[in-house]
């Protein structure tokens, strides 16, 4: 009898791949570090953010990676302003 | 795994059917998968089909049965045997991925 020799005729098809993706980078720990009426110290960090999901308003400033932080002690305050715009204000006390 | 079923009718080689993926590797790297494909293939290469022993064969892809459809010659008994010895070596080296089982049929050759 002529066979044709074929020497993974049981082998799967399926091979095991390999893949190019599989890396991630860490959290960044974005987001709101005081809270809507909580009390912060001047200086302190507000909100981590990139771009401004958050816009700065009173006794509030913006640092170039967008994070916005109090200029004075007091409380914290999120308003809505316009359509979609957020911004936090401290209230001196 | 690659499953293995020998049928027998009075101790006399009756079928074998090889079905199934080694799955020892990916293709192309499976040396179980080729190790059976050398026997079955290389094996039953050298079966006698002239004279009046006949046989029906069955090829898939991942599929093969082959039957005997009377008395086996002397020649083919010798073959079937070396190819079912060396079966069941690779069974022992690989029992994840290579399973045979032999069975008695009844009736008659």
């Amino acid at each position: 009898m002529n066979f044709k020799l074929n020497l993974q005729f049981f082998a799967s098809k399926k091979g095991v791949g390999s893949t190019k993706n599989g890396r991630d980078s860490a959290g960044r720990r974005l987001g709101a570090k005081v809270a809507d009426g909580q009390w912060c110290h001047s200086g302190s960090i507000i909100y981590r953010q990139r771009g401004t999901r958050i816009y700065p308003g009173a006794n509030t400033k913006k640092g170039k990676d967008d994070t916005i932080f109090a200029l004075v002690s007091g409380i914290v305050k999120y308003t809505r302003e316009g359509k979609d715009k957020t911004v936090v204000t401290v209230i001196a006390k | 795994m690659i499953k293995i079923k020998i049928c027998y009718i009075q101790n006399e080689f009756k079928s074998i059917e090889v079905k199934g993926h080694a799955n020892a590797a990916s293709y192309g790297q499976d040396i179980v998968c080729s190790g059976v494909s050398a026997v079955v293939f290389g094996g039953l290469a050298n079966i006698n089909c002239e004279e009046n022993y006949s046989y029906e064969i069955d090829e898939e892809k991942g599929y093969f049965y082959i039957e005997s459809k009377g008395k086996n010659s002397e020649h083919d008994k010798v073959v079937l045997e070396t190819i079912i010895t060396s079966l069941k070596k690779i069974e022992n080296e690989y029992p994840k991925n290579v399973h045979i089982d032999e069975q008695e049929m009844k009736g008659n050759n």
